[in-house]
């Protein structure tokens, strides 16, 4: 049974928010609701440029409670693989794109007492649904959003107008910076924070937590990254009996879907464990936050999403 | 279309014992030994629809006990209110199950129940039991009681709705009125390690860590089941430890000329649900029961049923309360296997 199953779907609106950032609506191409989704769900869309299928997964960013219609927003990403690229270019009103089931792998902590959300630039995608939710369910709130200029920051008018209480806006330009020892500072028993953006303000902000004595459970953030290149290697497939190139710039998932084989996949960047696949033969470079260091060690198992052959050939048990 | 001959006069799953299942209903019994003895193992496969008839032709199987069942439940409620518990961060969950529950019931018994939606103002009709409301989705004061318990009230089976948090499942509201008589009782917030830990002889095979890792991965649409057993004595829906007082001694009363009636073979089809607005999990238990004497009607099942009483693991025995009347019970068992 395939569990990648998606649907058709249409572009409705597509609106450049930021020079950087598409926003984009969807609909349904034949004419139902999507399913409802939970705040800080991701889907993977997948785009066809004619000679092969991008996929990547995008955090919902509309109303969770407009099933009609699914949101996102796109980030350019220039020295990216191109994805976002073909989004920004060649995605526009009327385009059909295919749009998987929604799944979450940064999911509100429902018990706590209040939820501190801290983004930086496009980061701030995840927290559209979360403050919809939080909103709808009468949840104590608060959100730090830096941008690098107001020009960039996007959806930050919308939600400063929205909730002018809880939105604190960092301007850079303006020379204003966030400061996280603040903003984790006083925080009331039973807070959790949620942390989303660029690398760097990522592992600030949970270095400083850390040493504020804040308990990893308290602490949460959305770990998937992109698929980075690296040498090309072939892999073997012990069970379909065949052999299969993978090139620099693409991941050994997409080899395999490009050669038709279909291997269960949610995220594309190392963090759902859809993807594992056995490995017999050959070492590995693993690059995934699922594998426990045991499983890593053993050599045995592999996120073809993200990680790739530390040599030039690997044999898969597929 | 599913049509169910609903039982009138309710049947009683307490006192005089009337519950019984007619033919249609023993034909459908899910069966659960695979194999001639029994090892305990998670064995999931995708809840999958079946064949007509089966227990598996629907999402959730309504079946001729539906009128009976939900007045065994509206009994034991009335007894002891905290049957149904629900901690306060789990409203999203709670309608995330009324919405999976009306649905699959309209879309799949049409005859029995329909829900018409205008944005939010939800109306459902369910015939059987003569219940039609108008609410408004999402808003509790529209309902008589808690989400959960208004639409698990007018659902047959246990049902248990998890949080996911903290890389685990946790219990956090539950209907609990058919519970088998499983050495743990039920906590509200226990997570899903406390809750299945004492199975016995599970552990050492690392089955609920490999179970709990492959439930936090259960996608949207895509839900699974499992089956799992034990033996009760007389059509008792409710064993829970609460009331133990009130059937533990009934174990004692078995004899080689009252098994066949007595003893009921009690199968939990299980099945996980991914909630979509909640990312929590639904865990339904539907209960079905039958009398050793309706199920040695089929000889392959009176055979292996022999089997493994037979060969039954004495911790296993233990664990589920059959002891004390093995012997019997295997003696009576041993007419079926030449
Ligand atoms: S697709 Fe999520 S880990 Fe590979």
């Amino acid at each position: 049974m395939s569990t990648n199953f998606s649907h058709t779907a249409r572009v409705i609106r597509a609106d450049q928010v930021t020079p950087l950032i598409k926003h984009f609506s969807f609909e349904r191409v034949d004419g139902k609701p999507f399913s409802p989704f939970s705040a800080g769900s991701h889907v993977v869309i997948g785009m066809n440029n004619g000679t092969n299928t991008h996929k990547n997964p995008y955090s919902l960013v509309g109303s969770s409670n407009n099933f009609m219609e699914y949101e996102i927003a796109v980030r350019l990403d220039s020295t990216g693989r191109g994805g976002s690229l073909f989004m920004h270019n060649n995605i526009e009103l009327g385009s059909e794109i295919e749009i998987g089931n929604p799944y979450n792998l940064f999911p509100v902590y429902k018990p706590a007492k209040k939820h501190l959300m801290i983004a930086g630039g496009v980061g701030i995608t995840p927290f559209m649904t979360y403050i919809d939710e939080m909103n709808l369910m009468h949840s104590n709130f608060e959100l730090h959003y830096s941008v690098r200029d107001f020009e960039n920051g996007a959806f930050a008018k919308e939600l400063q107008d929205k909730y002018p209480n809880q939105v604190n806006l960092y301007i850079q330009a303006n020379g204003v910076m966030a400061n996280f020892n603040e903003i984790l500072d006083n925080q009331p028993l039973g807070t959790h924070v949620y942390v989303c953006g660029p690398q760097q303000m990522v592992a600030d902000a949970l270095r400083i937590a850390d040493e504020m004595g804040w308990p990893n459970s308290s602490v949460h953030s959305e770990e998937f990254k992109a698929p980075e290149p690296g040498n090309p290697f072939t892999v073997t497939l012990a069970k379909s009996d065949c052999k299969i190139n993978v090139r620099s710039r693409e991941s050994l998932l997409e080899a395999l879907e490009n050669a038709n084989i279909e291997i269960p996949y949610s995220c594309r960047g190392g963090a759902c464990g859809f993807c594992k696949t056995e490995v017999i033969d050959g070492e590995i470079t693993h690059r995934d936050y699922f594998l426990t260091d045991a499983e890593k060690a053993s050599g045995n198992c592999i996120m073809p999403c993200i990680s790739r052959a530390q040599g030039d050939h690997l044999t898969l048990n597929i | 279309m599913t049509n169910v001959a609903f039982k009138k006069p309710l049947e009683t799953y307490r006192e005089d014992f009337t519950y019984a299942n007619s033919e249609k209903a023993i034909k459908r019994f899910p069966f659960p030994y695979p194999e001639d003895q029994y090892m305990y193992s998670v064995n999931m496969e995708h809840h999958v629809r079946g064949e007509t008839g089966s227990i598996y032709e629907n999402t959730f199987d309504v079946d001729e006990h539906y009128l009976s069942e939900m007045e065994e439940r509206r009994i034991v409620l009335e007894k002891d209110p905290d049957r149904f518990v629900t901690l306060s961060h789990m409203d999203l969950h709670q309608w995330d199950v009324l919405e999976l529950l009306m649905e699959s019931f309209a879309q799949d018994y049409p005859k029995y129940f329909s829900l018409t939606k205008d944005g939010d103002h939800w109306v459902w009709e369910n015939h059987p039991l003569g219940i039609k409301h108008s609410f408004i989705f999402g808003d509790k004061s529209t309902l008589p009681c808690e989400p959960a318990e208004y639409i698990t009230r007018q659902a047959q089976g246990d049902f248990v709705l998890m949080d996911q948090r903290d890389n685990d499942l946790y219990a956090d509201t539950a209907m609990i009125t058919c519970a088998a008589d499983w050495s743990v009782p039920f906590d509200l917030g226990m997570s899903f390690m406390e809750w299945h830990g004492p199975v016995p002889l599970a552990h050492g095979m690392g089955v609920f860590e490999r179970a709990l890792k492959y439930l936090l991965m259960i996608r949207l649409g895509q839900p699974v089941r499992r089956l799992n057993w034990t033996l009760t004595i007389n059509s008792r829906m409710d064993t829970s430890p609460e009331v133990y007082h009130e059937w533990g001694h009934e174990r004692g009363s078995i004899t080689p000329e009252n098994v066949g009636e007595k003893i009921h073979l009690r199968v939990e089809v299980q099945t996980l649900f991914r909630l979509p607005r909640s990312n929590g999990m639904l865990f339904g238990i539907r209960t079905y029961l039958i009398s050793m004497e309706d199920l040695c009607k089929n000889p392959l099942w009176a055979q292996r049923m022999h089997r493994v009483v037979k060969s039954l693991h004495p911790e296993i025995m233990d664990y589920k309360g059959i002891t004390r009347y093995h012997k019997t019970l295997q003696d009576w068992l041993s007419q079926f296997d030449h």
